[in-house]
């Protein structure tokens, strides 16, 4: 296992105003209006429930200003950690995705959602269907290689970034996303996952 | 990530809450604003930035039952209670199984009704016991979550072996009768052949109309900034209602019917909310009666004869199917008194059993 990522190379890293987003609402507030949606989308290729859905967007950005503070430029963009964030939330919610909790989400949501926001997100996590198939059939590659495949195909993060998100060097990334290319286009040769359209099978490899 | 302006609605009323959470946090000081980060990826310590619910009083909280830094301690129909806005709590203790010298006079289980009259006779035959304000409500619970279901889908058809993906979990929990005392939760458990990981968190309390708890021993610390009553965080609340009535009422309102609601939908919340209660709230003998026969009047239930929980115990079970989800609540043939719950749909399994329901010791970390 490689530690984390530090493309600059200096070993010096000084927090950057993404900190503020900790103490700072008018921070987060720009923060938030400028990544709610991708967060949003990111889930929906995740998750198929819209109470879900808007739990885990807040629970994303919770997630956010509780570790604004670690946030440090030479390991990658914004973007990639808010990525990475958004990516170990669900994977904490996947790890203990059961069904009650699950049923627990749909209860939190209900009081935040009303009807509109409802087919709003249903809309949405529509939308996203083709990536959450594609999700689904990345789950029989190895972890570390359906990782780094799933940030560049399916949420379209360059390969720097994806590797600032999973906390690796791009040199490892770039390995393991060739090797999950391989296996992707080995399983494009067997009848797996039918639900998976073909045009989103293709930009997995 | 894109640049998009914030939708209105859901979006907007996020943003609400999460600008009073950071003002809380600023205002708390930088002993929050410190708070140990769950969400900084590596590779080698994938800890997830497991929220935890305790009281989710706070919109924030509903919404994203988050307090990262924290793995979630409190699972299952615990955090149904929890993430609907009750605080945690537990049940009086079961009796040992059949080791009942004598009680009330069961009906055959054949029916819904029966096996739910038969429960709300077997809460009403517990002596009641009102526990002091400074007191804890222990409870131990067992759960196997198995995703094998969902892995053997992704490798359907191409010759691969399933992915073995199953995890173990033992949770106990220590809640503040009073919701004015900090509780405690110690969870270990592992996924597949992993080593086993223990995680101890604090529950939080209220104190000052706010909520508090100490992140965890090994870090800087901080406290909850949001608001709360202690009835919220109260493990017994005798102001619930006591009667059938009383109680369904309670559960409509919490559960309102609204256009486009799917009945079967608000059918599963009600019931997961209820015997979230049931299993993690000290209601008193009147009111889990009361609970059992409110249930006994929500559609769409069946009666399973025969099913395991988490351990292994076999019981009769009452059902509700919601498109591919199942809610199972397990029931000893002899005593009727819960004994677990399972949620099934076609890729994930999950059983979860009360080892030790619910017993009042004085102290967090004491056990019965």
């Amino acid at each position: 296992m490689t530690g984390p990522a530090d493309p600059g190379g200096t070993g010096r890293q000084r927090p950057g105003p993404l900190a503020r987003i900790g103490h700072d609402p008018d921070a987060l507030e720009a923060f938030y209006t400028e990544h709610v949606t991708a967060v949003t989308r990111f889930v929906a290729r995740r998750v198929a429930d819209p109470h879900t859905v808007a739990d885990l967007t807040a629970e994303v950005f919770l997630a956010v200003i509780h570790s604004a503070h670690s946030y440090r430029p030479g390991r990658g963009t914004p973007v990639a950690w808010l990525y990475g964030i958004a990516r170990n939330v669900i994977s904490g919610e996947r790890r203990r995705a059961a069904n009650e909790l699950r049923a627990a989400s749909r209860i939190a949501g209900r009081r935040l959602l009303d009807d509109d926001d409802i087919a709003r997100l249903e809309e949405r996590i529509d939308t996203e269907s083709a990536g959450r198939a594609a999700c689904l059939a990345l789950a029989g590659l190895p972890p570390d290689e359906r990782a780094v495949l799933e940030l560049v195909a399916v949420d379209g993060l360059p390969v720097t970034d994806a590797a600032a998100a999973l906390g690796i060097r791009p040199g490892t990334a770039r390995v393991r996303l060739h090797r999950a290319r391989r296996s992707a286009q080995q399983a494009m040769g067997r009848p797996a996952a039918p639900d998976v359209p073909q045009e989103q099978m293709e930009r997995l490899i | 990530m894109s640049t998009s302006p914030a939708p209105a609605s859901f979006e907007t009323r996020l943003l609400a809450e999460l600008r009073q959470v950071v003002a809380e946090r600023a205002a708390a000081g930088p002993l929050s604003a410190a708070a140990p980060t769950p969400a900084a990826p590596h590779p080698s310590a994938p800890s997830p930035p497991a929220p935890s619910p305790s009281a989710p009083h706070p919109a924030a909280r509903q919404a994203g039952r988050g307090w990262p830094g924290r793995r979630l301690v409190i699972t299952g129909a615990l955090s149904a209670t929890v993430a609907a806005g009750v605080a945690v709590a537990l049940t009086v203790a079961l009796p040992d199984n059949g080791q009942r010298p004598a009680g009330p006079h069961f009906a055959a289980a054949t029916t819904v009704a029966a096996v739910l009259n038969n429960a709300a006779l077997a809460a009403q035959s517990e002596p009641a016991v009102t526990p002091r304000p400074d007191q804890f409500v222990y409870l131990k619970l067992f759960e196997v979550l198995d995703y094998s279901a969902a892995n053997r889908r992704a490798t359907a058809g191409r010759g691969d072996p399933p992915l073995p993906s199953r995890e173990v979990e033992s949770t106990e929990s220590w809640l503040s009768v009073s919701g004015t005392r900090q509780g405690l939760s110690v969870q270990t458990g592992h996924a597949d052949n992993h080593p086993a990981r223990t995680y101890r968190a604090p529950e939080p309390f209220c104190q000052d109309g706010v909520e508090r708890a100490q992140i965890a021993q090994n870090t800087k610390g901080g406290f909850r900034g949001f608001p709360c009553t202690p009835q919220q965080l109260a493990a017994y609340k005798p102001w619930l209602p006591s009667t059938a009535a009383g109680m369904l009422a309670y559960l409509a309102h919490l559960f309102p019917r609204k256009k486009n609601t799917n009945p079967v939908g608000r059918a599963g919340s009600m019931i997961v909310y209820a015997f979230g209660l049931l299993t993690s709230t000290d209601l008193t003998p009147a009111q889990q009666a009361a609970m059992f026969h409110a249930l006994a009047k929500i559609p769409h239930l069946r009666i399973v004869p025969k099913l395991a929980d988490a351990l292994g115990r076999t019981g009769v079970g009452i059902r509700l199917r919601d498109r591919r989800d199942s809610y199972t609540v397990i029931f000893d043939p002899r005593t009727f008194r819960p004994l677990g719950e399972t949620f099934i749909n076609p890729a994930i399994a999950h059983r979860e059993a009360l080892v030790v329901p619910a017993t009042v010791v004085d102290q967090a970390g004491q056990r019965p």
